[in-house]
């Protein structure tokens, strides 16, 4: 269990700096799969344990594209609210038991809505952060929407795709 | 005391999370890859690594037109060299003091070829990685070039990797003027198409037009005088009317770095140093 998911992080850190990074589709979307990671973590593991995760990962990436603390601070935030974010998407009666959040775990529509809320939101703290560094709102806003829908894509198909699974 | 440990407790992921956003801040705001940063930029080993694995895979797409563009270089620079040749032997034994003014010129600057790892040009602040580092020779703020003209300037160091500003980031500014002319202004990035950039600040009676080449100062001697930079697309004036801004199509295609070639140039950081010291006085 613990080994999956270290070979997780592992592949998704590298295919975010070696491949995802380069990707600029359209001239504007980059998609972000690497926080499918903080996606499929336990839904009861405790947030510190989360947010230090994903702290973790996001400098990482951060190191390699050099952008120290862009994507460390959104994906602390995206893991920050993840609870609240399950608890919301999740039946009432499912929240005691602790599960790994997936299509086949939480079925289709719980899935989509809890991903596509965390990938909107992991993507509106990324270019709000770009923001700060060069304003031009057209491009802020089409980059936001093709990296979101981009990213949210492949989450679903990275979901698909997972080994193990039933 | 009791009560506030509790407190802390029942809130602690409230805690952490300020903790991790405060240490996010800091790292966006202070960010400056210079020496002592090395370790929080793509220079740092492990990342070299990586990305120097990545570069020895991705580094054969488009050799075919690297060597198309490699060749006319090699062509324009035959022709060059065939008429500096002619000239030298015209001005042969004209004056000693002439002669001993061009070998001093050609020996100012060397060249230290590296090969790009790590590139990016749809990012607001682009940076390049390259598989050389201070063991090589190479220290911050020395110009990189490629075949077809300027890639950026070296911002930080580490022992076997370099990290290049990219002149696709607004935070370099480049000194250029119009081929020909003696006035110059400052190249920068406006963030939009890698293809192109602006240069500012361009008084209003210099006579350039359309298709006009850019070429570097060399007031920074970072890069030597007359390096290709690019051609002028459009221009248009800005705020106030004595000044134009021209839009120049660069001659570097980004989107394929391969190979480039660092400047060292002998007298910069004599020239730095001196600088730093005239400002210090003030």
């Amino acid at each position: 269990m613990v080994l999956t998911y270290i070979l997780l992080f592992v592949l998704l850190v590298l295919l975010q700096v070696t491949v995802l990074n380069d990707i600029s589709l359209f001239g504007y979307a980059t998609p972000f799969l690497y926080i499918y990671f903080i996606l499929r973590l336990p839904s009861l593991m405790s947030a510190n344990w989360v947010m230090s995760i994903a702290f973790l990962m996001g400098l990482i990436v951060d190191i390699f594209s050099n952008t120290p603390g862009m994507n460390a601070l959104a994906a602390t935030t995206i893991a920050f609210v993840r609870k609240p974010v399950l608890a919301l998407v999740l039946p009432r009666s499912d929240e005691a038991v602790s599960i790994v959040p997936s299509i086949s775990s939480l079925g289709l529509g719980h899935f989509i809505g809890y991903s596509f809320l965390m990938v909107i939101l992991f993507c509106v703290l990324i270019f709000v952060i770009e923001a700060f560094t060069f304003f031009s709102p057209l491009t802020l806003i089409l980059r936001f929407s093709s990296s979101a829908v981009f990213t949210f894509l492949l989450v679903l198909a990275a979901d698909c795709l997972k080994p193990g699974k039933k | 005391m009791r009560k506030l440990i509790y407190f802390l407790i029942r809130h602690s992921s409230w805690l952490l999370y300020m903790i991790y956003a405060v240490l996010s801040f800091v790292l966006l705001v202070k960010y400056n890859p210079y020496q002592q940063s090395v370790f929080f930029s793509s220079a740092n080993e492990v990342a070299g690594q990586v990305y120097a694995v990545k570069g020895g895979i991705t580094g054969y797409f488009g050799l075919r037109e690297i060597n198309r563009d490699l060749q006319k270089r090699n062509g324009a620079l035959e022709v060059e060299v065939a008429n500096l040749r002619e000239r030298v032997r015209r001005l042969e034994g004209d004056s000693l003091l002439e002669r001993h003014e061009r070998d001093s010129i050609f020996s100012n600057y060397n060249f230290i070829v590296a090969q790009v790892i790590n590139n990016s040009v749809s990012n607001p602040n682009n940076y390049i990685t390259l598989n050389k580092g201070s063991r090589d020779g190479l220290h911050s703020e020395m110009g990189v070039v490629d075949q077809n003209g300027i890639v950026g300037i070296v911002n930080a160091v580490s022992d076997n990797f370099a990290v290049v500003i990219s002149l696709l980031n607004p935070k370099l500014r480049l000194s250029c003027k119009v081929k020909g002319s003696s006035y110059f202004g400052s190249l920068v990035w406006d963030g939009k198409d890698a293809r192109y950039a602006v240069l500012e600040e361009m008084p209003r009676h210099v006579k350039f037009a359309k298709g006009d080449t850019i070429i570097t100062s060399g007031y920074s001697a970072v890069f030597p005088e007359g390096i290709m930079v690019g051609v002028i697309s459009d221009f248009s004036k800005q705020r106030n009317d004595n000044f134009y801004a021209l839009r120049v199509q660069l001659s570097t295609d980004f989107n394929r770095l391969n190979d480039v070639r660092i400047i060292e140039s002998k007298g910069q950081r004599e020239k730095n140093a001196l600088e730093r010291e005239a400002m210090g006085n003030e």
